[in-house]
């Protein structure tokens, strides 16, 4: 009870005198950093949730080839969520006795749940968004459609019994996923019209599909549900981690990013606190000694520090949380506008995360050196010289690094990030510690030390040489933040996005005959449009992995691979290897290797199906099997929008079978009527528009870019909150010095000399290490997590060395400035 | 083990609060061992003024460092109001000191962040009295400073901050108070007020005064005076 009154009383006083300002501030800044990145990663991670959920055009989905089971329904029902349901079938459009292959999709009310349909009146016309689905009789249909069968709106059309009159033409839908290759042009229409057009029969290939949208709780629920009956149901079901691969990279990297700014926040915060509690600590010293001259037990100092701190970051953590949470809401308004629907409220985990945050990093970086104050020497009462060992480098490392690996892994969700930034981070320190060291040896030589001016500063690095290299550690860390997040982000964002560059292919030719190839590609370039190269395509399905038959249901655990083994795969051959399919494991055949029956099989496939080199894969390829062995697996960037293989084959293991060809290429909108004439020419192709798939995914890109940019601000600011903390904490010493020269007889000039001297070149060597471990930093992020290639930008050194000169520089003095104004024995009496 | 704030009873006969046996202190310095301390013998009675004297490195301050039990002798025996120092550890001298010991140091050693009023009510607090804040009060309108009660040491002259530190070492009305050169930081005048002050006190509450200074005026003026010369301690 003493204790807690004491303690009471003590944060009062601290409240009253800013005692613990600077460690408040800095615990501040550092929770609110990391509570308002984790609020905003929150909502906007829910954001682009929903964002990919348009591509299913819904939260989850559930398919099957036979009715959808009504207990489903009613479950979905009595879960309150909102559903939809579309039937898919090809069928056969009749015009004016003319008929089109077409993929039919009769929708109900509320299709789609998430995303919208566009429509428009004429081919690559402007694109109205749609408010309702076709009225029942209408029918909505491929602009393609308008070239082959010369329909336009208005005009009436054949399907089955029913005769449809043209509404509009159909220019996005948002789940057109699955399988692009086997599109055939779309038609829309009212579910209600379904059974007069007398289509769907007992023998019919009809896709049965229910949409389901609703808040994560009841989607949780369903999911709960169903997963324990998909298989007596016999339907399967998705949600957005299995939607397109392109869009899960997108969604994964962009997660990646944003943890990656909540990392730099926590390690600025380490920094922060750390930088405040040596001053705290060394400001307890006399205390400490006086209370327990008075009689106050080791005990009892020691726990009413620790208690004094925890009061204090508790406050600290709630005020940070409140700011962080109003940071997040203005960042959320400013974003709003980048996503199509409004951004989802946050829920109230950063909130806990914001208050755990700024107790880790408390006990890991303020608990070292504050624990000290309780083996002070109480004789430091009589002689001011005994003062305050600091801790042990080992036990403020292991401890700080402890609280570092507890956020990171907490807060990144990712071992291998938060290993890669913790080890960065040591490494830096490390590097920063031995360079520290090396430069006051060298400092030491120095020659014509002198007691004023520039020399001065110089030398008083070396008299100063602990606090020196923690000042250097503390700026070479801040500056390593900020150049990671003002040019290494950079960089790996654009290298992010160049992944999917402005000429990505957006238009697709499949099902080329083999004889056909060689004038489709002269026709194309007649056109003037430069192909791809042309690839055989082969359909096939998995049916033996080392001679053991494999089903579908064998891998019921991961519905994407299920879905992957039930369907047919696309597989082609190939001679040579492509640039843009490095192999990463074996080697691509040469020589007589072609001549035997060997595989080529996709990074994620292999290791989704547990296949690795020398395994034997069988696929049933038109009535006959085929075999081979593995012999390389390739890593495929599936986000490049350009025709990949899961499995490729050699000639002499695939050329025998029935292929198709098909080739991709880059086409400008304003040109793509004049790819009617080319469907006119080669009736049997089919031509495939993914630009506007492209283009989502693009402006998803861009959006989670700009997100992590207004983050990676956030944090920005953060950490030059850091640096100038650390430029505070020594501020006292260097005024107290600064008056003391003064006093005996040192003019102005000579002062600020020495003070641009020393955070100068403090600024330069922590500029110059902070630079060489982002740039590290950098590079391994692009390559180990992000699977980027980066580039080493020279600027990062002249920016980091400039900024660590000027900033620090410029920071330091005007924070020391004060002496320069005040008379020295102001200074000095204080 | 004594509790911090327990009132130390009559444990001895009545005079003797305070005996050093052949107390010696040797640290090691760059030449060798280095002795402060030489075998010094002490014993001080209850209500007692002593000062110690000497030139300065002479050891009076490690000392009186020894004899308050801020640190241990490396030979020889201290007796603080009945409790042998030697052999107990540092949270048990604390404990012998919470309440019945006070200090007045040259450089005052008030906390910065505390004002004059809570200067004074830190002792009582960690001593568990009652009513510390209204004791502050009285204590520092006794010695004419309730006006600067608010005021942080930053904003209170040299005299006052001794005054205040005086006024903090009384509030626990303590048995034996140690001054280290109380006057040393004041001009003659001030110091003059603050050892009329000290004195003051002691004959209120009967307090044992143990003074290190360089006054040889004001060591006149105490019952016993002692000097210190190169670590041995003679009655002057």
């Amino acid at each position: 009870m003493r204790v807690l009154r004491f303690v009471w009383r003590a944060v009062q006083r601290d409240w009253k005198s800013g005692e613990l300002g600077v460690l408040a501030l800095a615990l501040v800044v550092a929770v609110a950093s990391v509570t308002s990145v984790g609020f905003f990663t929150d909502r906007v991670n829910k954001a682009m949730q929903l964002q990919a959920s348009t591509l299913l055009a819904a939260d989850l989905l559930v398919s099957s080839s036979e009715p959808i089971p009504s207990e489903i329904v009613q479950k979905a029902d009595e879960l309150g969520l909102l559903t939809a349901e579309t039937r898919e079938f090809p069928s056969v459009i009749v015009k004016d006795e003319e008929t089109q292959l077409v993929g039919v999709k009769a929708v109900s009310e509320y299709y789609p749940l998430r995303g919208q349909l566009s429509l428009t009146d004429q081919p690559f016309g402007d694109e109205r968004p749609a408010d309702k689905v076709p009225e029942p009789g209408t029918i909505w249909i491929d602009p393609r459609l308008v070239s082959l069968l010369d329909l336009t709106v208005g005009d009436t059309l054949q399907l089955g019994q029913r005769e449809f009159t043209v509404s509009a033409l159909l220019a996005f839908e948002p789940d057109r996923g699955g399988n692009m290759f086997s599109f055939a042009p779309r038609v829309m229409f009212h579910l209600s019209d379904l059974e007069s057009t007398g289509l769907v029969t007992f023998a019919s290939r009809v896709a049965y599909h229910f949409l389901l949208a609703g808040n994560a709780p009841q989607l949780e629920a369903f999911s709960r549900w169903l997963e324990a009956r998909k298989g007596a149901l016999n339907v399967s079901l998705n949600d957005v981690s299995n939607a397109r691969p392109e869009m899960r990279v997108a969604l994964e990297r962009s997660q990646s990013f944003l943890g990656l700014a909540a990392l730099v926040a926590v390690i600025l915060s380490g920094a922060a606190v750390a930088v405040s509690a040596q001053g705290f600590s060394a400001k307890q010293a006399t205390a400490a000694a006086v209370m327990r001259s008075f009689g106050a037990s080791r005990r009892f100092v020691l726990i009413t520090v620790c208690l004094r701190l925890l009061v204090i970051a508790m406050l600290a953590s709630l005020v940070g949380s409140g700011i962080g949470f109003l940071v997040q809401q203005v960042l959320a308004d400013m974003m709003s506008n980048l996503f199509v629907m409004s951004i989802p409220p946050p829920s109230l985990a950063p909130l806990l995360a914001g208050l755990l945050t700024g107790f880790i990093t408390l006990v890991g970086f303020a608990l070292p050196p504050v624990v000290r104050v309780r083996q002070v020497p109480v004789m430091r009462v009589l002689r001011d010289d005994l003062g305050l060992t600091p801790p042990s480098a080992w036990i403020v490392t292991l401890a700080g690094l402890a609280a570092i690996g507890i956020l990171m892994v907490w807060q990144a969700n990712s071992f291998v990030l938060a290993a890669l930034v913790i080890t960065g981070s040591v490494g830096a320190l490390v590097a920063l510690g031995i360079t520290g060291f090396v430069l006051m040896l060298l400092l030491k030589r120095f020659p014509g030390s002198s007691l004023t001016g520039w020399r001065f500063g110089l030398t008083s690095l070396v008299r100063r040489s602990q606090g020196s290299t923690l000042q250097m550690a503390a700026f070479g860390l801040g500056l390593m933040a900020l150049l990671l997040l003002s040019i290494v982000r950079v960089d790996v964002l654009n290298a992010w996005q160049q992944e999917l560059p402005d000429d990505a292919p957006n238009v697709f030719i499949v099902n080329i005959k083999p004889e056909d190839a060689k004038h489709v590609k002269a026709y194309l370039a007649g056109l003037d449009i430069a192909t791809a190269e042309l690839y055989p395509m082969i359909r096939g399905r998995l049916v033996a992995i080392n001679d053991q038959p494999v089903v579908g249901e064998d891998y019921s655990s991961d519905p994407e691979t299920e879905r992957l083994v039930s369907r047919e795969f696309n597989l082609s051959y190939a001679e040579k290897t492509r640039e843009d399919n490095p192999v990463i494991e074996g080697e691509w055949w040469h020589g007589d290797d072609r001549m035997q029956s060997l595989f080529s099989v996709e990074k994620d496939i292999a290791e989704r199906l547990g296949v690795g080199l020398g395994d034997r894969l069988t696929f049933r390829v038109a009535g006959e099997e085929v075999s081979a062995v593995i012999s390389n697996i390739r890593e495929v960037q599936w986000d490049s929008f350009r025709v990949n293989f899961f499995v490729v084959g050699t000639p002499a293991a695939m050329e025998a079978y029935p292929a198709t060809v098909i080739t991709s290429f880059y086409l400008d909108k304003a040109r793509q009527s004049e790819l009617a004439a080319l469907i006119k020419t080669f009736p049997g192709i089919t031509v495939i528009d993914v630009d506007a798939l492209i283009q989502r995914v693009k402006g998803m890109m861009d959006r989670a870019a700009s997100s992590v940019e207004y983050v990676f601000l956030f944090t920005l600011v953060a950490g030059i909150v850091v640096l100038l903390a650390a430029v505070q904490a020594s501020r006292g010493e260097r005024v107290k010095e600064a008056a003391l020269l003064r006093a005996l007889g040192a003019g102005r000039y000579k002062i600020l000399q020495s003070l641009v001297a020393e955070f100068a070149l403090l600024g330069f060597i922590a500029g110059l290490l902070g630079a060489t471990a982002a740039g590290g930093i950098g590079w391994l992020l692009s390559d180990q997590v992000f699977h980027l290639k980066y580039d080493f930008n020279p600027s990062l050194w002249v920016v980091g060395v400039s900024a660590g000169v000027i900033g620090i520089g410029i920071a330091g003095v005007m924070a020391t400035r004060s002496v320069l104004a005040v008379s020295p024995l102001q200074s000095l009496k204080k | 083990m004594l509790q911090p704030g327990e009132q130390i009873t009559n444990h001895l006969p009545a005079e003797a609060v305070l005996t050093a046996k052949h107390v010696s202190k040797t640290v090691a310095g760059p030449g060798g061992e280095l002795t402060i301390l030489d075998r010094v013998d002490l014993e001080i009675s209850a209500g007692e003024v002593v000062a110690i004297t000497g030139p300065s490195g002479s050891g009076k301050s490690t000392l009186l460092g020894i004899l308050a039990g801020l640190d241990l002798p490396s030979e020889g025996t201290v007796q603080l109001l009945g409790h042998a120092l030697v052999g107990s550890d540092e949270d048990e001298r604390a404990a012998i000191r919470a309440g019945n010991v006070g200090f007045v140091f040259q450089s005052f050693q008030l906390l910065p962040s505390f004002t004059a009023l809570e200067n004074v009510m830190l002792p009582m607090e960690l001593a568990g009295l009652p009513n510390t804040r209204q004791q502050a009060q009285d204590i520092l309108q006794r010695i004419g400073l309730m006006d600067r009660a608010a005021h942080y040491p930053t904003q209170l002259s040299g005299g006052e901050q001794q005054r205040v530190a005086l006024a903090r070492a009384f509030a626990v009305k303590p048995k034996v108070l140690f001054a280290d050169e109380p006057t040393g930081n004041l001009d003659s005048a001030t110091g003059e007020r603050v050892v009329q002050q000290m004195f003051d006190l002691r004959d209120d509450l009967g307090t044992t005064l143990i003074l290190v200074t360089h006054d040889v005026q004001l060591a006149s003026r105490c019952d016993k005076h002692y000097e210190m010369i190169s670590g041995r301690l003679t009655a002057a």
